[in-house]
């Protein structure tokens, strides 16, 4: 068994989840609460990665992240090393590519929350800032969990943008999805098998580990 | 000085209120009328969820809004208690936490004192671990009144707060709430379509029609017969002087 890949593949879906948990929730409490002509531009290019080919997405990322670029020589003023293939490089990828993933869920919970609850708690003198805390985050519980697992599987999950963008160094930007491509290319089916096979049973446990929390935390109203 | 001086140019066509309370005077406010009358946007302009609105409201001396002056205060920064015609219960709350939910934001409650009272007169004390989900309609809007009430309130405003509560109950709780109102000094406004109920023990009353208040008189200059013998609006620019 690659574990060497799984390790990878984990260590990039764990950091891409919570920095789009860090992202999204502020973006989709803004987008909630904003109806501007602005805001339909911006949701419309951050939901580009659900329709667009992975390949697109990561020859753009290639292009505007590679050492020649701004964002490139920006980098290496602070780090050592380029962005592109490594495995920095595949959390900035995957951040873009997921992103609609765990926006699109968190956005249509916080706009779904009562707005009566909200006049509500304005009247008990709770800010718009408290109103998040104690009312749009708690009630918003089940959405959160669902975009982060959504946010999480699509990450493990991606080929396209990594392959692009972090070519298929061991040890560094190789991910089991990557792996799997690479022992069939050449003819290694027993560890092909034995990778796929071990996603397909930790895919079902997350997904169901979901759904028990989910119906857990759904609160009768 | 409590004083409104209220106009909305909205929906229901131009709503007018002005009334000047003076500030010895606490007790119970009745407003009745019919429905679509403006009864319940009045309370939601006292309490800055209105903000079409324009005029001056003062409560107990502090201005939450002069459209001249360009002062709006927003709700969280007004210091109204609201029972809305719903209960509007936190579902992710116990009825114990719903009420805690209030009192995080009441400061030094005036009314903390008079908890196990509050929770008494409205019969709730048995339900204080069950989530909205468990309790009857009755249950959630007294923990609804519980919940406004412990907010350490200026004004309380009380939206047929009381329509899903049998009578025997609902007497009770409107003596307790003119009580409290009566020994914090504050003023409920109490809106109800049940006129009997608001002359047998509102303080002072005012009438709504088509968006106009009369002006605020004490109960006994306004007889039922002279209720139903209104057949225009009594809009005025002159504040009620009775009070």
């Amino acid at each position: 068994m690659d574990w060497q890949s799984i390790f990878i593949s984990f260590k990039l879906a764990t950091v891409t989840t919570m920095l789009l948990l860090v992202i999204c929730l502020p973006l989709a409490w803004w987008f909630s609460r904003n109806q501007s002509l602005y805001k339909i531009a911006l949701e419309a290019i951050f939901s580009l990665p659900l329709v667009l080919p992975p390949t697109v997405l990561g020859f753009y990322l290639l292009v505007y992240l590679n050492p020649a670029s701004p964002v490139g020589k920006f980098w290496a003023l602070f780090n050592n090393g380029n962005l592109v293939f490594s495995f920095s490089g595949l959390v900035v990828g995957s951040v873009f590519y997921s992103l609609p993933f765990v926006l699109r869920p968190i956005q249509n919970a916080f706009e779904n929350v009562d707005k009566k609850l909200v006049e509500m708690a304005s009247t008990l003198r709770y800010s718009p800032r408290d109103i998040f805390w104690n009312i749009y985050l708690p009630l918003s519980k089940p959405a959160i969990l669902t975009a982060a697992v959504l946010g999480f599987a699509h990450t493990l999950s991606e080929f396209g943008v990594v392959l692009m963008l972090g070519g298929n160094i061991p040890g560094k930007t190789r991910t089991v999805s990557i792996a799997i491509y690479d022992a069939v290319e050449s003819s290694n089916y027993q560890q092909a098998h034995q990778l796929a096979l071990f996603m397909l049973i930790l895919s079902f446990f997350i997904l169901s580990l979901v759904y028990v929390l989910n119906r857990k935390w759904n609160y009768p109203i | 000085m409590t004083a409104f001086h209220i106009s909305l140019n909205g929906q229901l066509g131009l709503l007018e209120f002005y009334a000047d309370l003076h500030s010895e005077k606490s007790g119970i406010l009745g407003v009745s009328g019919p429905s679509a009358a403006g009864k319940t946007l009045l309370l939601r302009s006292i309490a800055g969820l209105e903000k079409k609105i324009t005029g001056r409201i003062i409560i107990n001396n502090t201005i939450w809004q002069d459209t001249e002056r360009g002062i709006f205060l927003p709700p969280n920064r007004r210091t109204a208690g609201y029972v809305f015609q719903e209960p509007r219960l936190l579902p992710h709350l116990n009825a114990k936490k719903n009420l805690d939910f209030s009192l995080k934001r009441a400061g030094t409650s005036k009314n903390e004192i008079m908890y196990d009272e509050i929770l008494q007169t409205l019969q709730i004390t048995h339900c204080l671990d069950n989530f909205p989900h468990q309790l009857s309609g009755g249950e959630q809007q007294r923990v609804a009144i519980a919940r406004a009430v412990l907010s350490n309130p200026d004004i309380l405003l009380m939206d047929e707060a009381l329509s899903a509560i049998d009578n025997d109950l609902k007497n009770s709780i409107l003596v307790m709430i003119k009580n409290m109102a009566i020994s914090l000094k504050i003023i409920v406004v109490y809106v109800s379509h049940d006129y009997p109920e608001i002359l047998k023990f509102a303080n002072y009353i005012t009438l709504v029609q088509q968006g106009c208040f009369s002006p605020v008189t004490p109960p006994l200059l306004i007889t039922p017969s002279y209720y139903s013998s209104i057949k225009i609006p009594y809009c005025t620019s002159n504040p009620g002087s009775f009070f």
